[in-house]
């Protein structure tokens, strides 16, 4: 692929499509911009194939470019809400974005409902929590491998899964009593 | 707003945060690769203006870019406003001076008039 070979991208695309696509959906939480995002994803990889040295693993390094791009996007939102929260204020704007349920596909029918709380309150953990808790949680990566994504030791992120965890408990007590 | 269940309030919170355990990997939309490489191919035939407008850097940049020019104009504007103020002022000192001969006379002025 570092050849230019369409035939190699391709290749890589299809053998990577799904991880990048689940990691991009579980962060960003929203299906349509999940699969634009999933593809810059694959033109960056495409343009930067060069500067990749092989110190990490292809993996390690397309979903570090996956979350990157996906956090982007999610602090692109916050700012977009926050201009539209201003403008609403200011009566410049009578539409107020109403929260959206989300609903991953991969959800088994039976926890449909639950897992819509529980990605609602995964949008308020802090980005590295949130990140730590998708990749483990929803990419079924292991301490090792999401430590070297996110360029950080096991235990940083052991202790970054407990205390998201501890948040998420936190965050649906106060849903659950409405507090 | 709870759900109601039937479990206690910590159960179910158990079983919201344990609801994705057996979650399936989303799988990306069909043709896929064929939308990505109509993308690739759009943005190999260059930077569309219209992107380039609504991005921020080059608004911000218009925006300097507009500033400086207001500036620079409303500065020359004010400094030609006071020199004509001083040109105006003493052109009509003169004219005044003129008219009621308040002009200093020399002593061969005098001389002649007498």
């Amino acid at each position: 692929m570092q050849k230019g070979d369409p035939g190699a991208f391709r290749h890589v695309v299809n053998t990577w499509q799904h991880m990048v696509y689940n990691t991009v959906l579980s962060i960003v939480q929203d299906i349509q911009e999940a699969e634009d995002i999933a593809q810059e994803v694959f033109m960056q990889i495409f343009q930067s194939i060069g500067s990749f040295r092989g110190d990490a693993k292809l993996s390690t390094w397309i979903y570090r470019i996956a979350v990157s791009r996906s956090l982007d996007a999610v602090r692109k939102r916050k700012s977009k809400k926050m201009l539209a929260n201003l403008k609403s204020k200011f009566g410049l704007s009578d539409k107020e974005e109403s929260a959206i349920h989300f609903c991953h596909p991969g959800v088994q029918a039976e926890n449909k409902e639950r897992s819509e709380l529980l990605f609602r309150a995964m949008k308020k953990l802090p980005e590295n929590q949130r990140i730590a808790f998708v990749l483990i949680k929803l990419e079924g990566l292991g301490y090792a491998e999401t430590a070297e994504i996110m360029k950080l030791t096991i235990k940083s992120v052991e202790a970054l899964m407990h205390r998201a965890k501890e948040n998420l408990r936190k965050e649906l007590t106060s849903y659950y009593y409405g507090k | 707003m709870p759900l109601s269940s039937g479990f206690s309030p910590e159960e179910e919170i158990d079983k919201i945060l344990n609801s994705i355990q057996d979650i399936q990997r989303a799988e990306v939309p069909a043709f896929f690769y064929t939308r990505l490489e109509a993308r690739m191919k759009k943005n190999l035939h260059g930077v569309s203006y219209g992107s380039l407008l609504t991005k921020p850097v080059f608004s911000i940049l218009m925006l300097c870019l507009l500033l400086v020019l207001n500036i620079t104009v409303m500065t020359r504007y004010i400094r030609s406003n006071e020199q004509q103020v001083v040109n105006n002022t003493s052109d009509g000192v003169q004219a005044v001076a003129q008219e009621f001969n308040l002009t200093v006379s020399s002593v061969y002025n005098e001389k002649t008039i007498k």
